[in-house]
């Protein structure tokens, strides 16, 4: 299947999100959790949160991008695994805030103090059965336009402005508005 | 401006000859990539991060060229050296060509001011004709690759595998 354009895949219970289902916004991410410009964002996405509270329901997608971030794609499969265990987004934070410390043996330690089952953790990043799910995402996200990471979408709409607290609540603030 | 309004090149133009030193050791030019469809990568800078990501996503998906027997290249006004080390750096497997002094990114109409070259992506047919040209919005926008596939996939039928 070629990579032509297609639309945004719409939001589902399978997306990690935070936030009211019916939110009036919803902000998603496609990020890489090794990538400097995503980590940059995140304390800014995380700003905007608090910022809107209820009115804004936050999903992030993978968009690892492996040729870059070496340890991106593991550490998409990691996050992955601790949602199979209720802590995608503990595993999120975690990982965004130690950018530079993504090797296997760090992902354990982080899981560790979660207090995650490692040996499921372990299993699940052997098998790889994380692996193809992620990259069917970074495929679904490239045909509807990401085309660098961190890409943001308001509401279904690719957001092209700068990623800072004051351009991303001023957008936000317009969709809500509409 | 004017020369590289006039020189600027419009879906069925020919692309202009040249000859540059690639990433990948000897140098490439327009009949090296005669015969098959070319997709040739015009970005500002090596190092950058918004270069990095586009060209890393390029790399992450090279095999999907490969369905139209296609072939992907870069073009900078950056040194080879310069090129060499991002390249292995980026794991960067297709060709950076070197445009140093930018006379072919002004001979393909797309140097910015400054000399180095604007974003622009350019779809060339098996004859050098040109069948696509997308430039972002400005530096920051990098063209979406999905418009290269929708015009090797409308090429399609001759050429793909």
């Amino acid at each position: 299947m070629s990579l032509t354009a297609r639309p945004l895949p719409p939001v589902t219970e399978a997306d990690h999100s935070l936030g009211p289902q019916d939110a009036p916004v919803t902000l998603v991410e496609y990020g890489d959790l090794e990538c400097q410009l995503c980590g940059e964002a995140h304390p800014v996405v995380e700003r905007v949160r608090a910022h809107f509270g209820d009115r804004l329901r936050f999903v992030f997608r993978h968009f690892p991008i492996p040729s870059a971030h070496p340890h991106a794609q593991l550490a998409a499969e990691a996050s992955e695994a601790a949602a199979a265990q209720g802590a995608f987004w503990p595993l999120f934070h975690k990982l965004y805030e130690n950018q530079q410390h993504l090797e296997r043996a760090d992902l354990d330690s982080y899981a560790g103090e979660l207090g995650l089952d490692l040996a499921a953790f372990d299993a699940a990043l052997a098998d790889g059965r994380y692996s193809q799910p992620i990259k069917d995402g970074f495929r679904a996200g490239l045909r509807a336009g990401v085309n660098g990471t961190p890409t943001f979408f308001i509401n279904g709409q690719h957001y092209a402005g700068e990623r800072d607290f004051a351009a991303m609540t001023a957008a936000i603030e317009q969709a809500m508005a509409q | 401006m004017d020369e590289q309004q006039k020189a600027r090149l419009a879906v069925g133009d020919n692309a202009p000859d040249f000859k540059l030193k690639s990433s990948t050791g000897g140098e490439m030019g327009l009949s090296d990539l005669k015969g098959r469809p070319a997709v040739i990568i015009f970005y500002p800078f090596d190092w950058s991060g918004t270069c990095s990501s586009q060209l890393n996503i390029i790399q992450e998906v090279l095999p999907e060229f490969e369905q139209y027997d296609a072939q992907v290249i870069g073009i900078s006004a950056d040194s080879i050296f310069s090129h060499k080390a991002w390249a292995e750096q980026m794991h960067l497997s297709f060709p950076i060509l070197s445009d140093w002094g930018g006379k072919t990114i002004a001979a393909f109409g797309v140097a910015n001011p400054d000399g180095a070259a604007n974003r622009v992506t350019i779809v060339l047919d098996k004859d050098g004709k040109v069948l696509m040209r997308d430039e972002g919005a400005n530096r920051g926008v990098v063209p979406e690759v999905t418009k290269v596939f929708e015009t090797l996939e409308q090429q399609g039928g001759a050429n793909a595998k």
